[in-house]
C-alpha cells in the first residue's frame, strides 16, 4: 500500500515535471520559431538586394573606410602563414593585417619571418586601450611595410592580444579574426557594407561563422563546401545553422544582437577605445565586448546599430571529438555565465531598452538555464520509462502506477525541436543554398535528428559543468570585477584568477563562439 | 484521454511538418536544377555571338551580325541571357559597352528600367536605377535625379551611385542637394559619385565651398581634392579658414592632394598648436605632399607634440621634404643615452608623450626599408 502510494506520488511528480519541461521547450522553440521567421524576412530582403549592393563600387572607392585586420596567434605554427596570406588577399579597398604573437612558444614567429621576410622596426604604439603583456618587438615585411605588421608580445591571453592589436591598428575599423578563421575573398566587403550604408549609426558588425569540416580548403580558402562525413561535425553544422545563422539574424533584426563572434567581427576602433577595449578577465571576451558597447551607448543615449551579416563568408573547423567539444562547450557556458553575472545590472532595467528588457532576460532564461532544464527532462524521461517497465514486470502482484504523460510530453518537446532544425535547413536551402550535393542533404537530415537525440543532452551536461565552474571557483572575486563597469583593464579590477584564454586551452582554436542557444 | 489525444495530435503534426519540410527541400532542389539546366541550354548557343560583340574594337561586320542575332532571339532565350548582358556591361568600356547598351535598348530593357524606377516596390526602383547606371545612358539622368529624393533610403543610395556611373556633370548640383534635407544619402557615396562626374562640375563644386551647409562645403573640398581640380586652389585656400573644423580638415587634405604651393602659409598656420588636432594632422600630411623644405622647422617642432597623431603625421611628412626633411628626422632621432638595453638599438612600445625621437626612428626605419637598406637583424634572429 505504502509502495503504491509512493509510486503514485512519483508518477504524478514525473507528469508535472514533464509538463514543466514541455512548457519550457515550447517557449524556447517558439522563440526560435520567431527568430527564424525574422531571419527569413531578413534573408529575403538581402537576397532581393544582391544585384545592387554596390560591392564593386565600394572596392574601388577612395573613401571606403580602411580596415585593420587583427589576428591574435598563440602557438599557431602550422597554419599561421596560410592564414595571413589569405587575410592579405582579401578583396578590399585598403587594409592592413596586424598579427599579434601572444607569447608563442613554438615556431609561429619563425614561420612568419621566413614567409614574409620580416625585419624588426621601431614603432610607437598608442596606449589607447590598456594592455598587460609587454610588447617585445614589432616587425614588418622588408619589401611591403604597409600591408603587414607582426607584433611580438608577452603572453597575456587573447583579449590582451586583441587590445594590443587595437593600439597598433592605424585604421578606423578593426576586424577581429581567429588564426583558424577561413574567410571568402569578399568577406570584408560584405561585413563592411553596413558601415557604408549607415555611417552615422553602425558601430559594429559580425559575420556568421559556419562549420567547414569535410570541405576542401586550399590556401586558406574554402573551395568546395561539403557536409562532413563525421557525425559529430555534421550535427554541429546543423546546430550552427540554426543557432548562429538564424538566431543571430533574428536578434539583429530586433536590434538586440548580443553576440558577435571574435572569429569574424568588425568594430569602429574609436568605439572599442571608448569602452576600454576587451576584458582580459572573462572567457567570452568577444560577446562581453558587444554587451559592454550596448551598455555604454545606451547609457549615453546614443543612436547606434550593431548588425549581423548573414551571408556565409567565414568558416571554421568545429571540434571533431567528444573531448574537445566538451571542453569547448564547458568554456562557452562558463563565459556566458560570467558575462551575464558581470552585466546583471542590465537585467530588466528599462534604462537599457530592449537589451535590458528582452535580450539579457532571454539569454538568462533560455540560454544560461537551458542545460538545467534539459537534464531534468532526461531524468524525468528515464525515470518514467523505468517506472513503466517495473510496473509491467511486477504485473498482478503489485500494481504500480506509471506516469501517464511524461513520455509523451518529452517526445513532443523533442519533436518540436526537430521540426525547428529542419525548418532551419529549409531556410538555408531557399536562401544561401551552399550545400548542393544530395549526399549533403542526407547528412544534414541525420545531423538534425541527432542534434535533438543525444547531442543536446550531452552538451547540456558539459554546459552545466561550465556554470558549476563559475559557481564553485569564482564567486568571491566577482564583486571587484564588476565594480568599475567599463574599466576593463583597471588594475583594481584584476582578480587573482587570470584565465589563460589563449594558452593552455586545447580548444582555443575552436573557441570563437562563446554563446550558444539552448 | 483528452490530454493524451491532444499530445498525440501534436506529435502527428510535428511528424507531418517534418515530412513536408524534407519534401520541400527536395522539390526546391529539383526545380532549381531544372531551371539552371534550361537557362544553360538556352544561352549556350548564343554565347559565341555575345563574345564576338565583346571583342569588337569597332563594330565590324561580324559584330554587327552578332548584334542582329542577339536582337532577334526569342523572349525566353532573352530572359535567360539578359542578366549576363547586364553584368558584362559593368565590365567593358568603349564600343563593346555601346554595342551592349544598344542591344539592351532594342530589347526594351532600358525602357523597362525607366519604368521600374516608377514602381511601388522599392527593390524594383533600385533595380531600375542600378540598370540605368550600368548602361551609362544619359537619357536616364532625369529619372535618377528624381530618385535622389525617393522616400526609400536604399533607392536614393543606388541613384547616387548610378549617377556617378553615368558621369553626367549636370547631375552635380542635384547630388550636392541630396546631402541636405530630410531624405539624405550617405555622404561618402555622394563624394565618390561627384569625383566620377569630374572633369566638368568643378565650378559648381567651387561655389559649393561657400554653401550654407557645413556638410556640403566639406564634401565640395574633399571632392575637389580627389578629382585633382587645381583650378579650385583659391577657394580651397580660403576654406582652410572656414568656421567648421570638418571643412577645414577636408580643405587642408585637398590642398595636399593637389600640391598647391601657395597653400603653404595657411597650412603652416593650421599646424599651430592652438588648432584642433584633426586639422593639425591633416595640415602636417598636406605639408608633406606640398614638399616645400620651408615647412621643415614647423614639422620638426610638431615631432615633439604631445598629441601622438600630430607627431606621427609630422614624422611621416618630413621625408617628402627632400634632404632637409630627412636631416631633421635624423637630428630628432639621435640615439638615446644609456637607458636602452645595449644589445638592441631598436625601440619597443613607448608612451605617447615620450617625444619625437621615437616617431623619427620609426619613419627612418621604414624609409630604409623602402630604399632597400635592411637593418642588421642578427639581434632578431638571436631572440627568435
Amino acid at each position: 500500500m505504502t509502495l503504491e502510494r509512493l509510486a503514485d506520488g512519483l508518477a504524478t511528480w514525473l507528469d508535472v515535471s514533464g509538463a514543466a519541461v514541455l512548457t519550457y521547450f515550447i517557449l524556447v522553440n517558439t522563440s526560435y520559431l520567431l527568430l527564424l521567421v525574422l531571419a527569413t524576412v531578413e534573408f529575403v530582403r538581402h537576397a532581393r538586394r544582391h544585384d545592387f549592393a554596390g560591392y564593386d563600387d565600394a572596392l574601388a572607392s577612395p573613401l571606403t573606410l580602411p580596415v585593420s585586420v587583427l589576428l591574435p596567434a598563440h602557438d599557431e605554427e602550422a597554419g599561421i602563414v596560410e592564414s595571413v596570406q589569405a587575410m592579405l588577399g582579401l578583396r578590399y579597398a585598403e587594409l592592413e593585417v596586424v598579427v599579434i604573437d601572444d607569447g608563442s612558444t613554438d615556431g609561429t614567429f619563425a614561420a612568419l619571418q621566413a614567409a614574409f621576410d620580416l625585419v624588426e622596426v621601431p614603432r610607437v604604439i598608442a596606449t589607447d586601450v590598456p594592455t598587460r603583456g609587454r610588447v617585445l618587438s614589432v616587425h614588418v615585411p622588408a619589401r611591403s611595410a604597409d600591408a603587414l605588421v607582426v607584433v611580438r608580445k608577452e603572453n597575456g591571453g587573447k583579449a590582451d592580444a586583441l587590445n594590443t592589436g587595437v593600439n597598433v591598428a592605424r585604421y578606423p575599423l578593426v576586424c577581429t579574426v581567429d588564426a583558424d578563421s577561413l574567410l571568402d575573398p569578399d568577406a570584408l566587403l560584405r561585413v563592411a557594407k553596413p558601415f557604408a550604408d549607415d555611417p552615422d549609426r553602425v558601430v559594429a558588425t559580425g559575420g556568421v561563422i559556419r562549420a567547414v569540416n569535410g570541405s576542401t580548403v586550399r590556401a586558406g580558402r574554402v573551395v568546395d563546401l561539403r557536409m562532413p562525413r563525421q557525425r559529430l561535425a555534421a550535427v554541429q553544422v546543423v546546430e550552427y545553422l540554426r543557432a548562429f545563422l538564424l538566431g543571430r539574424s533574428g536578434w539583429s533584426r530586433l536590434g538586440a544582437l548580443l553576440v558577435i563572434s571574435g572569429a569574424f567581427g568588425l568594430f569602429r576602433r574609436d568605439v572599442v577605445v571608448e569602452v576600454g577595449g576587451l576584458d582580459s578577465d572573462v572567457i567570452g571576451e568577444d560577446a562581453e565586448l558587444v554587451l559592454r558597447i550596448h551598455r555604454h551607448l545606451r547609457e549615453q543615449r546614443r543612436d547606434y546599430r550593431i548588425v549581423f551579416v548573414a551571408e556565409p563568408v567565414s568558416w571554421t573547423e568545429v571540434p571533431a571529438t567528444r573531448a574537445v567539444l566538451a571542453r569547448q562547450r564547458r568554456r562557452w557556458h562558463r563565459g556566458l555565465t560570467e558575462i551575464l553575472w558581470k552585466h546583471r545590472a542590465l537585467l530588466l532595467n528599462p534604462r537599457y531598452g530592449r537589451i535590458g528588457l528582452v535580450a539579457v532576460p532571454y539569454f538568462l532564461v533560455f540560454e544560461l538555464l537551458a542545460p538545467v532544464v534539459e537534464l531534468i527532462g532526461v531524468v524525468v524521461l528515464a525515470a518514467s520509462l523505468l517506472l513503466e517497465a517495473v510496473s509491467r514486470l511486477a504485473g498482478e502482484h503489485v500494481v504500480l502506477v506509471s506516469p501517464r504523460y511524461a513520455v509523451l510530453f518529452l517526445g513532443l518537446a523533442y519533436a518540436y525541436a526537430f521540426v525547428l532544425s529542419l525548418a532551419a535547413l529549409v531556410v538555408e536551402e531557399f536562401s544561401w543554398h551552399r550545400y548542393s550535393r544530395w549526399r549533403d542533404l542526407g547528412s544534414a537530415l541525420i545531423g538534425a535528428l541527432l542534434e535533438n537525440v543525444g547531442y543536446r543532452q550531452a552538451t547540456a551536461w558539459w554546459r552545466l559543468q561550465g556554470i558549476l565552474d563559475v559557481v564553485r571557483r569564482t564567486t568571491p572575486t566577482w564583486g571587484t570585477m564588476t565594480r568599475s563597469g567599463f574599466q576593463a583593464a583597471d588594475p583594481v579590477a584584476v582578480p587573482a584568477r587570470v584565465p589563460a584564454a589563449l594558452p593552455a586551452e586545447p580548444d582555443a582554436t575552436a573557441g570563437g563562439e562563446p554563446l550558444r542557444r539552448a | 484521454v483528452t490530454v493524451t489525444g491532444a499530445l498525440l495530435t501534436a506529435l502527428l503534426t510535428c511528424a507531418l511538418l517534418l515530412l513536408a519540410f524534407a519534401t520541400l527541400i527536395v522539390v526546391k532542389r529539383l526545380l532549381s536544377r531544372r531551371a539552371e539546366r534550361r537557362a544553360l541550354a538556352l544561352t549556350a548557343p548564343l554565347r559565341p555571338a555575345l563574345f564576338s560583340l565583346l571583342g569588337a574594337d569597332l563594330l565590324d561586320d561580324e559584330a554587327t551580325e552578332a548584334l542582329e542575332v542577339l536582337a532577334a532571339v526569342d523572349a525566353a532565350s532573352w530572359r535567360a541571357l539578359e542578366p549576363t548582358v547586364v553584368s558584362l556591361l559593368t565590365k567593358v568600356r568603349g564600343d563593346a559597352a555601346e554595342a551592349l547598351t544598344g542591344l539592351l535598348a532594342r530589347r526594351g530593357t532600358l525602357a523597362r528600367a525607366l519604368e521600374d524606377c516608377t514602381r511601388r516596390d522599392p527593390v524594383r526602383r533600385c533595380r531600375g536605377a542600378e540598370l540605368l547606371g550600368a548602361t551609362r545612358a544619359r537619357d536616364g539622368v532625369p529619372t535618377l535625379v528624381r530618385l535622389l529624393a525617393d522616400r526609400d533610403p536604399e533607392v536614393r543610395a543606388v541613384a547616387v551611385r548610378a549617377l556617378g556611373a553615368v558621369g553626367d556633370p549636370a547631375a552635380a548640383p542635384h547630388l550636392l542637394g541630396a546631402l541636405a534635407g530630410d531624405r539624405t544619402v550617405p555622404p561618402r557615396l555622394v563624394a565618390v559619385a561627384l569625383v566620377r562626374l569630374c572633369p566638368g562640375p568643378e565650378e559648381v563644386l567651387v561655389s559649393a565651398l561657400s554653401d550654407s551647409s557645413e556638410l556640403v562645403r566639406g564634401m565640395a573640398a574633399e571632392v575637389l581634392g580627389l578629382a585633382g581640380a587645381v583650378t579650385a586652389r583659391t577657394g580651397l585656400v580660403e576654406a582652410v579658414s572656414d568656421p567648421a573644423v570638418e571643412v577645414r580638415v577636408r580643405a587642408a587634405r585637398a590642398l595636399g592632394r593637389l600640391g598647391v604651393p601657395s597653400a603653404l602659409p595657411v597650412l603652416l598656420d593650421a599646424l599651430a598648436p592652438e588648432q584642433p588636432t584633426a586639422l593639425r594632422v591633416a595640415a602636417a600630411a598636406a605639408l608633406g605632399q606640398l614638399g616645400s623644405p620651408s615647412a621643415v622647422p614647423t614639422l620638426r617642432a610638431a615631432l615633439d607634440d604631445p598629441a601622438t597623431e600630430v607627431a606621427r603625421a609630422a614624422a611621416s611628412a618630413l621625408p617628402a621634404l627632400a634632404a632637409p626633411g630627412i636631416a631633421a628626422l635624423r637630428e630628432a632621432a639621435v640615439p638615446l643615452p644609456a637607458l636602452r638595453p645595449p644589445r638592441r638599438g631598436l625601440l619597443r612600445a613607448l608612451d605617447a608623450d615620450s617625444g619625437g625621437a621615437e616617431h623619427a626612428r620609426e619613419v627612418l626605419a621604414l624609409l630604409d626599408l623602402r630604399a632597400g637598406r635592411f637593418p642588421d637583424d642578427a639581434g632578431v634572429q638571436e631572440a627568435a
